[in-house]
């Protein structure tokens, strides 16, 4: 088990984010977390990755309580593309990428011809390698997020947290960032997870289903095991029809009507 | 691919940038300290500074006392303190920018300058001297950090420290607190051409007491941020960002907001306001040399430093009588970042 999160709770003032959640991820799987808004899939995001700490209940990384890495170690293990990706400031893309390298490097040294390297190939996995001496000021939200994405994947951990990673994209810019992700689950053995909210993109790629909805998990599991149109009646109070599609061979979903 | 991108200087390396700047700006407080009433020559304002170094008082033989007093008593501490005061307002306001992930934030963003203001003027209103020529300086600070602490605390939240939160706090005490300078200053009757000169600033009579304290709170907090450039970097793409990425942004964002204060409150309650500069100078900088803050601090701690001797040495040394630092700056500044303001808006200047 790569992750384990037991019992976990997180609040904004009154309102509870995430409500006594337990989850186990386990290595080389890629998880699509589906569920409303304001269910607590990013909320969910900042806690594994460090970035909030729960309320109660533990996380733990291979093993070890969350609590026990450094700010820099957790980097080392545990990448994330964030939901807002705006710069204020004129970094190249190349300057931004090559920032996922922080966290291997001491303090003052300079990245090596090693580290370039990952950066460079990152960025050729996004379709991103033009847009290397642009300005982040001036590159649109699409080409923004492809950079961002460049950069956690440049960051080389074996867990990936991916918030809406191609909610900016074209479909085919869309479906290069999550074939690279799904390649580091199949190749390398990392960990995916990523909130999405087109359902039928995160069937293609997804081989684990994680439905959330008011801070708890309704339903987890493999996606044929978890995928049936009662539990997204349940979850998001749409009618749906499920079929297997053999070009693809993934299942999609079509809405047919909602509450 | 744009080649016109590549016209600024972010992929030449720092070292020989700092060096022209240095040189720079020893040559400009050369030549600063032989102008005033008391003309000293290039050479002899060299042999002065020189002879003032242990086990070398022979190199000012022949130089007349007056002269080596002007040099070494006068002009050189004031000289100091402007280079010193403009570096740390530069460096405290690139800082700013970075962490309030706004480029309109300067030194003076969290209420620093108005909590200067407002202990200064009771200092000046009751004439408080207990402390002799310390006393409005320290009355300063003091209203200073503690303007800093409130804002701090007014802003923080569970979450932590939100920028856009930062900035609010900033601003609803400062008004408050220019609302009781006001007071203060109705209150004053006759007194009140003193409040108005301190709040203009002015970087007359400093002592070599005062460039010591500057030298010291600069050179340290600029290390301390530099430290941290790298934290800065990631920080400035935004918290969320910055913690996936390694660093305790909870712990060291607030920390280096109170280090680079600090900083600012000492220079403001040595030389009072002075502004534009922690606005522009990082602006100036990040325009031509990107905005990696371990390239952005050190420059604009030169950058700042050349700038702001340059327009003290403009108001003593050249205008027929001496105008407020603190004016000058503004009316010089003002509307140099309107002009580099309307060049981003033409999309003249891609860097900036």
């Amino acid at each position: 088990m790569v992750f384990e999160i037991n019992d976990i709770s997180y609040s904004y003032g009154q309102r509870k984010a995430v409500d006594r959640l337990s989850l186990g991820l386990e290595q080389g799987r890629f998880y699509a977390v589906i569920g409303p808004n304001g269910c607590g899939k990013t909320t969910l995001m900042d806690l594994m990755c460090g970035h909030r700490k729960p309320e109660s209940g533990s996380l733990r990384l291979n093993g070890n309580s969350l609590d026990s890495y450094s700010a820099r170690a957790l980097a080392r293990h545990v990448a994330l593309v964030p939901q807002e990706y705006r710069v204020n400031f004129p970094y190249t893309a190349k300057e931004v990428v090559a920032m996922a390298r922080y966290p291997h490097l001491a303090r003052f040294s300079a990245p090596g011809a090693g580290d370039m390297d990952l950066v460079e190939s990152a960025m050729r996995k996004c379709g991103t390698e033009m847009l290397a001496n642009r300005f982040m000021t001036e590159l649109s939200g699409g080409e923004k997020q492809r950079v961002v994405f460049a950069r956690a994947l440049a960051q080389k951990t074996p867990v990936l947290l991916l918030d809406e990673p191609c909610a900016n994209l074209d479909i085919r810019h869309a479906m290069i960032l999550m074939e690279a992700a799904a390649g580091r689950t199949k190749k390398q053995g990392n960990t995916v997870t990523a909130v999405m909210h087109d359902i039928n993109l995160a069937l293609r790629y997804a081989d684990q289903l994680i439905l959330m909805a008011r801070g708890k998990i309704a339903a987890a599991g493999r996606v044929r095991d978890v995928l049936e149109p009662g539990v997204l009646k349940r979850v998001f109070g749409v009618e749906a029809r499920i079929r297997h599609e053999p070009a693809i061979n993934a299942p999609q979903v079509t809405f047919v009507g909602h509450e | 691919m744009k080649n016109q991108k590549f016209h600024n200087l972010r992929f030449f390396p720092l070292w020989p940038q700092l060096a022209l700047l240095a040189a720079i700006l020893l040559v400009l407080a050369a030549a600063a300290a032989g102008m005033g009433h008391v003309k000293v020559g290039f050479s002899d304002v060299l042999r002065i500074a020189g002879s003032a170094l242990p086990g070398m008082p022979e190199l000012a033989s022949g130089i007349d006392q007056v002269s080596r007093a002007a040099v070494l008593e006068v002009r050189l501490p004031r000289i100091l303190t402007a280079a010193l005061v403009g570096g740390a307002l530069g460096v405290s306001g690139a800082v700013y920018q970075g962490i309030l992930l706004n480029p309109l934030a300067d030194p003076y963003t969290l209420g620093v300058s108005a909590g200067a203001a407002f202990g200064a003027s009771v200092a000046l209103l009751l004439n408080i001297g207990v402390l002799g020529a310390f006393s409005v300086p320290m009355f300063a600070f003091t209203g200073a950090v503690a303007t800093l602490m409130i804002v701090m605390y007014l802003a923080s939240s569970a979450g932590g420290y939100s920028s856009s939160n930062l900035i609010l706090s900033g601003i609803i005490v400062a008004s408050i607190l220019s609302a009781g300078i006001s007071f203060l200053k109705y209150l004053a009757d006759e007194r009140v051409s003193v409040i108005i000169f301190w709040l203009m600033g002015s970087l007359a009579s400093k002592t070599w007491a005062d460039v010591g304290l500057v030298a010291g709170m600069t050179g340290f907090c600029t290390a301390v941020c530099l430290y941290f450039a790298r934290d800065l970097n990631l920080i400035s793409l935004g918290t969320r960002t910055a913690a996936s990425m390694g660093t305790a942004v909870h712990r060291i964002s607030p920390a280096l907001l109170v280090c680079v204060s600090l900083m600012a409150a000492i220079c403001v309650s040595i030389s009072g306001i002075i502004g534009f500069v922690g606005l522009l100078v990082p602006h100036l900088v990040r325009s031509v040399c990107g905005p990696d803050h371990a390239r952005l601090i050190p420059l604009s701690l030169f950058t700042g430093a050349i700038l702001l001797l340059g327009a003290d040495t403009l108001t003593r040394a050249v205008l027929p009588s001496e105008l407020p630092i603190g004016v000058l700056t503004a009316l010089i500044g003002g509307p140099f970042f309107c002009w580099i303001f309307r060049r981003r808006q033409m999309g003249m200047n891609y860097g900036f």
